[in-house]
C-alpha cells in the first residue's frame, strides 16, 4: 500500500523584491576598489572575472583613479616617486621596487620578478602604472631587452625583438597615447655606417595594441640630419610627445653636432626638432652644456652644467647650473631661464618631481681620519627644490633607477604573457 | 522631478517593503552630503555610522531604492560605502554580501586563486 505524503499547504508566494544588484551597480562598486581587491574578487563569480579582465573595465578603472587623483589636492598619501636598485647583489632580502609619498616616505613595495633582474637596466618611463624597463645593448655582447611591467598586478611582458640591430641602441622612450588608449615604445639606434664618417641614427616604434615594431624615418628640415642622440637616455614625455637631447648636422659639414631637442609626436609618429635657447657663456670661458631634459611643473625643461675639465664625468668645480623652462610648448621665444643654481659634487640630475623638486645624484664625500674630505665611490640621492633651495637626502642607496610618476592600475591584465 | 518619482515609488504597492528607514536615509542624503562634503573625515565617520546601523541586506535595498529613483548622489555614496566596506574582505564574504554562489568548475577557481595568491594576503577574517 503506497502512502502519499500529504504536502503541507504552501504559504502564498509573496512577490519578492529583487535582492540582487543590477550589473551596472556592481560595476560601479568594483570600479572603486583598489587593484589588490579587484584581482582577488575575480574569484567571486565567472561574470565578475570576465568583467574585470575586459579592456573596458581596465581603462574605466584607470580613468576613475586618475580623476580621483586630480580631485584630491591632498595627495600626500599617493605614490610620488618609485625607485628600484639598478644592480642586483645576491642577498637574502627580496629585491623590491619602492613607492614613496610626497615626503619621500616608503608607502608600498613591489617585488621585482627574476626575469627583470637585467644587466644595468634603465627605467625608460612610467605611465598609468606601467613601467618600461630596458637593458641597452652595448654594441658587442649584450643585446637589448625591453619589458613592460605592471608591479601592482605583478605581470610583465617582454617586447618582441626589434627590426634594427639589438646591439647599437642608444636611446629609448615610453609613452601613453590617450587618443587610442595605447602605449608606445620608441627606440633610437646609432648604426655604424660603413661608407660614411658619421653614424646614422635610425628609429623604430613599438605599439602595444599591435604588439610589433615598425621603422620610422627621422626627417627634419631639408639638409638637416640627426647625427646623434644623448647616449643611454630615456625620453622625457610631455605634451603628448617624447623628447631627447640630440645633435644635428646642417648643410655640407658646416654646422656639425649642434645641440637640440629631438621630439617624437606620439599621435602621428613623426619626429620634430625644438631649438634650444642660445648658449650662455659662463665666467672663465666655460660653456653651459644641456645636461638633462625633464618636466618642470608640466612644462618641458632642461638643466645645464658648466664643464671646465671633465674628470670621470663628475662636475668638480662650482659652476652655476641653469634651469630653462619652455613656457609655451613649441614657442622658441618662451624659453625662460628660471633658475641659476650652485651645486656641489653633483654627478647627475635624474629628473624632476611633480611639484618641481630636482632629483640629484651627488657624490658622497666622507671625512677621513685627518679631517680631509675624500672622494668615495658612494653616491647619495637628494631632492632639491630650486625655489626654496631646500635639500633633502632621500635615504635611497645603491644608485637607484627612479621614475617620478606611478599609480596602481590594472593595465596589462588583459594581455600579459 | 525627483519628487514625482519618489511619490510614484511609495505609491507602487510592490514597494511595500520600503521602510521608513530608506525614506529617512536616502532622501536627506544630498543635503547631508553637501554639508559635510568639505570634510572627508566626517564623511568617513558618517559612512561608518551608516554601516553599523544598517545590515548588508538593508544596504542592498538602499542601493536598489537609489538606483530606482535615479538618485545619482545617493547611489555613488552607497557604492563608495560598499566598496570601502568590502575592499579588504574575503571572497566568501563578498559572495554572501551580493547573494552570489560560485559558478566556477572545481579546478578553475583554484587555478584562478593561485594565479593571484598574493592578493589574498592580509585579508580580514570573516
Amino acid at each position: 500500500m503506497s502512502q502519499r505524503k500529504e504536502l503541507s499547504p504552501q504559504p502564498p508566494i509573496l512577490r519578492q523584491p529583487p535582492t540582487h544588484l543590477p550589473d551596472d551597480v556592481v560595476l560601479n562598486i568594483l570600479l572603486r576598489l583598489p587593484v589588490k581587491s579587484v584581482l582577488r574578487f575575480r574569484c567571486v563569480h565567472k561574470s565578475w572575472n570576465s568583467s574585470i579582465t575586459s579592456s573596458n573595465f581596465i581603462s574605466t578603472h584607470l580613468n576613475n583613479s586618475n580623476s580621483n587623483n586630480n580631485e584630491n589636492d591632498n595627495d600626500d598619501d599617493r605614490a610620488y616617486l618609485i625607485h628600484m636598485p639598478a644592480i642586483y647583489t645576491p642577498s637574502n632580502n627580496p629585491v623590491c621596487m619602492v613607492a614613496c609619498d610626497r615626503k619621500f616616505n616608503r608607502i608600498s613595495e613591489y617585488p621585482i620578478p627574476s626575469e627583470l633582474h637585467l644587466n644595468c637596466p634603465e627605467i625608460v618611463g612610467s605611465c598609468n602604472g606601467l613601467v618600461c624597463l630596458a637593458q641597452y645593448g652595448n654594441g658587442l655582447t649584450i643585446a637589448e631587452v625591453i619589458y613592460l611591467w605592471n608591479p601592482s598586478i605583478r605581470k610583465s611582458k617582454r617586447l618582441p625583438d626589434t627590426c634594427l640591430s639589438q646591439y647599437d641602441s642608444v636611446a629609448t622612450g615610453f609613452a601613453y597615447q590617450c587618443e587610442n588608449n595605447d602605449y608606445k615604445v620608441v627606440k633610437i639606434s646609432s648604426l655604424r655606417a660603413p661608407n660614411r664618417p658619421e653614424d646614422e641614427v635610425e628609429a623604430e616604434v613599438y605599439t602595444l595594441s599591435l604588439n610589433s615594431w615598425r621603422r620610422v624615418g627621422i626627417s627634419l628640415r631639408p639638409n638637416v640630419v640627426v647625427s646623434n642622440v644623448k647616449y643611454y637616455s630615456s625620453a622625457t614625455f610631455v605634451n603628448k610627445a617624447l623628447h631627447w637631447l640630440g645633435y644635428i648636422s646642417e648643410g655640407d659639414g658646416q654646422f656639425l653636432n649642434q645641440n637640440m631637442i629631438l621630439s617624437f609626436d606620439v599621435n602621428n609618429d613623426k619626429f620634430g626638432e625644438i631649438a634650444l635657447p642660445r648658449g650662455q657663456v659662463l665666467p672663465q670661458g666655460l660653456v653651459a652644456v644641456p645636461q638633462s631634459l625633464m618636466v618642470f611643473k608640466g612644462k618641458l625643461a632642461f638643466i645645464t652644467f658648466g664643464y671646465p675639465v671633465i674628470y670621470h664625468g663628475f662636475m668638480l668645480t662650482h659652476t652655476p647650473c641653469f634651469i630653462w623652462v619652455m613656457g609655451e610648448y613649441g614657442v622658441h621665444e618662451s624659453w625662460n631661464k628660471l633658475f641659476s643654481v650652485q651645486f656641489e659634487n653633483v654627478i647627475h640630475v635624474q629628473g624632476c618631481t611633480k611639484h618641481g623638486e630636482l632629483l640629484v645624484e651627488k657624490e658622497l664625500k666622507t671625512e677621513s681620519d685627518d679631517g680631509e674630505l675624500q672622494r668615495s665611490n658612494d653616491s647619495v640621492i637628494v631632492s632639491f627644490d630650486p625655489e626654496t633651495l631646500h635639500e633633502k637626502d632621500l635615504g635611497i642607496q645603491h644608485l637607484p633607477l627612479i621614475a617620478t610618476s606611478f599609480m596602481e592600475s590594472l593595465v596589462l591584465l588583459d594581455g600579459a604573457t | 522631478m525627483k519628487f514625482c518619482t519618489v511619490k510614484q515609488y511609495f505609491d507602487d504597492e510592490n514597494n511595500n517593503n520600503v521602510t521608513n528607514g530608506i525614506a529617512t536615509t536616502v532622501i536627506p542624503l544630498p543635503n547631508k552630503h553637501l554639508k559635510i562634503k568639505a570634510n572627508n573625515k566626517e564623511m568617513e565617520q558618517y559612512e561608518q555610522e551608516l554601516l553599523r546601523n544598517v545590515m548588508p541586506q538593508e544596504l542592498t535595498k538602499l542601493i536598489l531604492a537609489a538606483n530606482y529613483l535615479n538618485f545619482k548622489e545617493a547611489l555613488d555614496f552607497f557604492c563608495r560605502t560598499v566598496a570601502n566596506a568590502i575592499q579588504n574582505k574575503s571572497v566568501d564574504y563578498v559572495r554572501k554580501f551580493f547573494g552570489l554562489e560560485s559558478d566556477f568548475e572545481p579546478g578553475e577557481e583554484e587555478k584562478l586563486c593561485k594565479e593571484f595568491a598574493w592578493s589574498f594576503e592580509g585579508v580580514d577574517e570573516d
